[in-house]
C-alpha cells in the first residue's frame, strides 16, 4: 500500500459510498469523522515510506504512485500539512449535524479534502492548480442553500477560481521552461505576474475579493466556512510550494515586500470593512481576508520563523473559525437573516453561541489569552524588524477587527426585552464548550501545542527547525 | 499568417463570441459555443495529435450538449436584450479583434506556437471574458467560462501533452458545464421556462 492510496484514494472512495449513503445522515457523519481523525492520527505517529506493523500483520507503506506519467507522492515532510488538513475535515464534520449543513456537506466536504491533498502530491507540483479547480467546482453545489438561487457571489466564485486555472497553468508551464535558462528575466517577470494574478483569483487578495463576503451572505455559514479554512490552509502551502518549487523566484528578494504589503492591504481593508459591517456572515467573509493576508506577510517575511508562525497558526485559526461558523449556523437556525440589528439581546437567549462567536471573533483578531494570540505576537515583533509602516497598517486592520467584535458583542449584550433563557440544546452547548476551552488551551499554552508539533515541522526542510 | 486557411477557424471563433456575447437566445449560445469548440480543433490539430484534438472538440461538444439537453425549455425575457446594448457589445468585440490582430505578434516571443494559434486563443480568451464582464445570468456565465477554456486549450494543449493534465482539463470542461446548469437551474436568470 502507498501514502498517497491511504490519503487520497481512500477517502476518495469513501465519500463516493457515502455520498450514496447521506440520507443516514448521522451514520455518514461518523464514518468520514472518525476516518478523517483516523488518517490524521496516522500522520501523526507513522512515518511516511516505512512499513506499519499492527500485530503480526505488516504493510509497506510507499511514498509514492503513479499514474498516466504523473506521480502523486507524500513524504515524510507532508505529515504535518495531513496533520492539519484532517484534523481540519473532522473538526468540521463533527459540527456538521449540530450546524444543520446540507446532506451532502460531508460526503463532498470528504472529497475536497482528498482532493486538496492530492493537489499537494502532485508531481510536478504545477499541476495542483487542475486538482484544486475540480475540487472548487465540486464545492459550488454545497454552496447552494435550498430555498435560496445562486446569487452575485456564487457565480463570481466560480468566475475567479475558473480563471485562476488557466493563468496559473500557463504561468507554470513559462516558468518550469525558465528553470534551464535564467537568463531571460523579461519572460521570467512576466510569468511571476501571471503567476501572482493567478494566486490573487485564488486567495481573493485586494481588489479580487468581493466574492469572499458575499459567498458567505448567500451560503449556509457552515458550509462556506469549510470551504474557506480548507482554502486559506491549501493555497498558502501551495504558494510556499512554487516559492521553494523555483529557485529564481525564490530568490528573488524584490517579491518579498511585495508579498508582505499585499497582505498588510488585505489586513487593512479587510479590517476597516469589518469594522463598518452590518451582516455578521458578511463579517465572517473579511475575516478570512484578514486570515489570508496574514499568511502572506509570514510568507513575506522570508525567515524560516516567519513560516514557522505561519504554520503554527493553522490549528487556532481552524478552531476559531469552525467556532464561529457553528456558532452563527446554531443563532440563525430559525431566522436566516443575518444583519446585526437581528442578533440585539442574543446572550439572553443563545448565551453560549453568542460568547463562542465573540471569543472566536477576537481570538482571529489576536487578543491575548485567545489562541491566535502567541502566533500574532510574534508576526507583530517579525514585522516591526522589517517595516513599521506596514506593521501601522496591519494594526489598523487588526483595530478594525476588534472594533467590530466589540460592536457585535454591544449589539448582543443590547436589551430586547425577553427574559434570559437559553435556548440551546445540551450537544451544542457541549460542543461550544469545547471548541471555546481549546481557544483558551492554544492562547494559554502555547508551548503545549508547539512542543507537540515541532516532531513534524523539524522535517520540513525549509523551516530550519 | 502563415496559412490563409487558417482564417476559416479565426473567423468560426470571431462568430461564436458575436453569438454568445450579443444573443439571448440559448440556441444561438450554443451554436456559437460549438463554433469555438470546433475552431479550436481545427487549430489544435495542426499541432497536436488527432486523437487528442478530437478528444477536445468531443468534451467540448459534450459540456454544449449536456447544456442544451438540460435547459432548452428556456426562452429569453422579451426585451431583456436591447439593440443599442447588442450594437455596443458587438462593436467593442470587432475593436478588440482588430487589437488582437495586430499585437497578437508580440505574445510569440512568450509561447512557441503559430500567429494563428495565438491570434485565435486570444479572440476565444477575451470573448469569454467579454461574457464574464457583461452578464449575470447562471448560464451564459457557464458558457462565457467554457469559451475562455476553449481558449486556454487552443494555447495549452501544443504546449502540453501529459494524457492525465489533458484528461482532468476535459473532466473540469464537463464539470463546469454540470455545475453550471444546476446553477443556472436555481438562478433567477434572464430567461423564463
Amino acid at each position: 500500500m502507498s501514502a498517497p492510496t491511504l490519503f487520497i484514494l481512500f477517502p476518495l472512495a469513501l465519500s463516493i459510498i457515502l455520498y450514496l449513503l447521506q440520507e443516514k445522515r448521522v451514520m455518514v457523519t461518523r464514518i468520514a469523522l472518525g476516518v478523517s481523525f483516523f488518517l490524521a492520527l496516522v500522520a501523526y505517529i507513522q512515518p511516511l515510506g516505512g512499513r506499519i506493523a499492527i500485530g503480526s500483520l505488516s504493510v509497506n507503506l510507499q511514498n509514492s504512485i503513479s499514474f498516466l506519467g504523473r506521480a502523486l507522492t507524500l513524504s515524510n515532510s507532508d505529515r504535518f500539512l495531513l496533520v492539519v488538513i484532517y484534523l481540519i475535515a473532522a473538526f468540521w464534520f463533527g459540527g456538521a449535524n449540530i450546524a444543520q449543513t446540507p446532506k451532502m456537506f460531508v460526503p463532498v466536504g470528504l472529497a475536497i479534502t482528498a482532493i486538496m491533498v492530492g493537489a499537494l502530491a502532485v508531481e510536478p507540483f504545477i499541476y495542483a492548480a487542475v486538482l484544486l479547480e475540480l475540487a472548487a467546482i465540486l464545492t459550488i453545489p454545497l454552496l447552494l442553500t435550498r430555498n435560496q438561487s445562486a446569487g452575485a457571489g456564487i457565480l463570481r466564485f466560480f468566475i475567479y477560481q475558473a480563471i485562476a486555472l488557466p493563468v496559473i497553468l500557463l504561468a507554470g508551464w513559462m516558468l518550469e521552461g525558465s528553470q534551464a535558462s535564467v537568463s531571460n528575466e523579461v519572460q521570467l517577470r512576466q510569468a511571476s505576474i501571471l503567476l501572482g494574478l493567478g494566486f490573487s483569483f485564488w486567495l481573493a487578495v485586494f481588489p479580487f475579493h468581493p466574492w469572499v463576503p458575499l459567498v458567505m451572505k448567500e451560503s449556509h455559514p457552515y458550509s462556506a466556512g469549510f470551504l474557506l479554512c480548507m482554502q486559506s490552509v491549501v493555497y498558502i502551502v501551495i504558494v510556499i510550494d512554487y516559492l521553494n518549487g523555483f529557485i529564481w523566484l525564490r530568490d528573488t528578494e524584490a517579491l518579498y515586500p511585495i508579498l508582505r504589503t499585499v497582505g498588510a492591504v488585505m489586513v487593512a481593508t479587510g479590517g476597516i470593512w469589518a469594522a463598518f459591517q452590518q451582516d455578521v456572515r458578511r463579517l465572517f467573509g473579511y475575516i478570512v481576508i484578514i486570515v489570508n493576508g496574514f499568511a502572506l506577510i509570514g510568507i513575506g517575511m522570508h525567515t524560516a520563523s516567519g513560516l514557522l508562525t505561519l504554520y503554527y497558526k493553522f490549528l487556532p485559526q481552524m478552531v476559531a473559525m469552525g467556532i464561529f461558523a457553528l456558532s452563527l449556523s446554531i443563532m440563525m437556525r430559525n431566522d436566516q437573516d443575518s444583519e446585526f440589528s437581528r442578533f440585539t439581546g442574543a446572550f439572553k437567549q443563545k448565551p453560549f453561541a453568542a460568547g463562542a462567536m465573540i471569543l472566536a471573533i477576537f481570538s482571529l483578531a489576536g487578543l491575548p489569552l485567545l489562541a491566535s494570540f502567541p502566533t500574532r505576537m510574534e508576526q507583530f515583533e517579525l514585522l516591526a524588524s522589517v517595516s513599521l509602516v506596514t506593521l501601522i497598517w496591519v494594526l489598523v486592520g487588526v483595530g478594525g477587527l476588534i472594533f467590530a467584535g466589540a460592536r457585535l458583542m454591544a449589539t448582543m449584550i443590547g436589551e430586547n426585552g425577553v427574559e434570559w433563557r437559553v435556548t440551546e440544546r445540551p450537544g451544542e452547548i457541549i460542543l461550544l464548550g469545547l471548541g471555546t476551552l481549546t481557544l483558551f488551551t492554544f492562547g494559554l499554552f502555547p508551548n503545549i501545542i508547539s512542543e507537540a508539533l515541532n516532531r513534524l515541522l523539524a522535517i520540513i526542510p525549509y523551516l530550519n527547525l | 499568417m502563415e496559412h490563409l486557411y487558417n482564417l476559416i477557424p479565426l473567423i468560426m471563433l470571431a462568430a461564436g463570441g458575436v453569438a454568445l456575447l450579443a444573443f439571448d437566445e440559448l440556441r444561438i449560445n450554443l451554436a456559437g459555443l460549438a463554433a469555438n469548440y470546433l475552431a479550436a480543433f481545427l487549430l489544435i490539430v495542426q499541432s497536436a495529435t488527432v486523437g487528442l484534438a478530437a478528444a477536445k472538440l468531443i468534451t467540448g461538444l459534450m459540456a454544449a450538449g449536456l447544456i442544451y439537453v438540460s435547459r432548452h425549455d428556456l426562452t429569453p425575457v422579451k426585451g431583456s436584450e436591447v439593440r443599442a446594448s447588442r450594437i455596443f457589445k458587438i462593436t467593442a468585440l470587432v475593436l478588440i479583434w482588430l487589437a488582437i490582430l495586430i499585437i497578437a505578434d508580440n505574445f510569440l516571443n512568450l509561447f512557441p506556437v503559430n500567429y494563428e494559434t495565438m491570434a485565435g486563443a486570444l479572440i476565444a480568451i477575451i470573448s469569454g471574458l467579454m461574457v464574464l464582464g457583461t452578464s449575470r445570468n447562471a448560464l451564459k456565465v457557464t458558457m462565457g467560462i467554457l469559451v475562455l477554456y476553449a481558449g486556454f486549450d487552443i494555447l495549452y494543449t501544443p504546449l502540453e501533452s501529459s494524457i492525465l493534465i489533458n484528461g482532468l482539463l476535459a473532466l473540469i470542461i464537463m464539470l463546469i458545464a454540470l455545475v453550471g446548469v444546476y446553477i443556472s437551474t436555481r438562478h433567477e436568470s434572464e430567461y423564463e421556462e
